[in-house]
């Protein structure tokens, strides 16, 4: 049995996630990334996961969309020109595309473990504390890294990017 | 309410649309876009998997801890590869991956 928020939800992830690879401009497909993002914020309220919800709105929407917006925007968007090679290509990507999703498909729908009926619904409070007590507990280390990882994707970002100016003076400097 | 199932071919369908996108585009900003849907796509499986286990919390919580780490990677390497674009850019005038034959063997 399927309700009628998630269907309008999935319908519109897949929509918009094919807009976001297939429309002309790719400005137009970033927009639609941000909107398959929020399309997936909601799948998480309807799994009674509002904070990551939040997570989802605040690191995916707000930021990574807005980063590939303002690419977009610094490299400029040239019309590619399909040639018969590129359409030979899209076809045999679409194949790989559907077989992968048929073989994920046939996996995923002989689930071996034991499932919920409804999906769990913690109290903020319950939620909380568990994640953090598994931060500051078994996932300590994974969660130091993370923290180096995003330091040094900063670092690294940003002398990637700075190098501004003439050849010259990059070499002067 | 919606299965566990209906979540599980989203995110399969989902990420078969990100492997569509990675074999065809030539654009790197499309590619890395496809990268993203795919990020997405696992991050819906790991959740509706989490919320539908038969466990208890704190266990059950491990799912969705997994996905806050996975937003985390990804931003970072939005970050990181949108750098590395704008300075392809730079360097080669377009960012369209065939044309990039400098690193060939």
């Amino acid at each position: 049995m399927i309700d009628i928020p998630f269907l309008i939800l999935s319908v519109l992830a897949i929509v918009t996630a094919i807009m976001a690879l297939e429309s002309k401009e790719i400005i137009y497909g970033a927009v639609s990334l941000a909107i398959t993002f929020l399309m997936i914020a909601g799948f998480f309220i309807i799994l009674q996961v509002p904070f990551l919800a939040m997570f989802q709105i605040i690191i995916n929407v707000g930021a990574v969309a807005v980063i590939i917006l303002f690419t977009v925007m610094l490299v400029g968007t040239g019309t590619v020109v399909a040639t018969a090679r590129d359409r030979k290509n899209s076809i045999f990507a679409i194949t790989v595309g559907i077989v992968f999703a048929a073989g994920l498909i046939i996996i995923l729908s002989q689930w071996p473990g034991a499932i919920r009926a409804v999906p769990i619904s913690l109290s903020i409070k319950e939620w909380v504390g568990g994640i953090a007590s598994m931060l500051i507990g078994p996932f300590t280390p994974v969660f130091l890294t993370a923290a180096l990882l995003l330091t040094a994707a900063l670092i690294g970002a940003l002398t990637l990017a700075k190098s501004e100016g003439t050849p010259e003076e990059v070499k002067d400097g | 309410m919606a299965e566990l199932s209906s979540f599980l071919v989203l995110s399969a369908i989902l990420f078969s649309i990100g492997v569509y996108g990675i074999i065809s585009k030539k654009s790197a900003i499309r590619i890395l876009i496809s990268i993203e849907i795919m990020l997405n796509a696992v991050l819906l499986n790991f959740v509706a998997l989490s919320s539908f286990q038969v466990l208890e919390p704190p266990l059950l919580l491990t799912g969705q801890l997994f996905a806050m780490f996975v937003i985390t990677i990804a931003a970072a390497e939005a970050a990181v590869g949108l750098a590395l674009m704008v300075t392809v850019y730079r360097a080669h005038q377009s960012i369209e991956v065939s044309n990039l034959k400098r690193l060939k063997g």
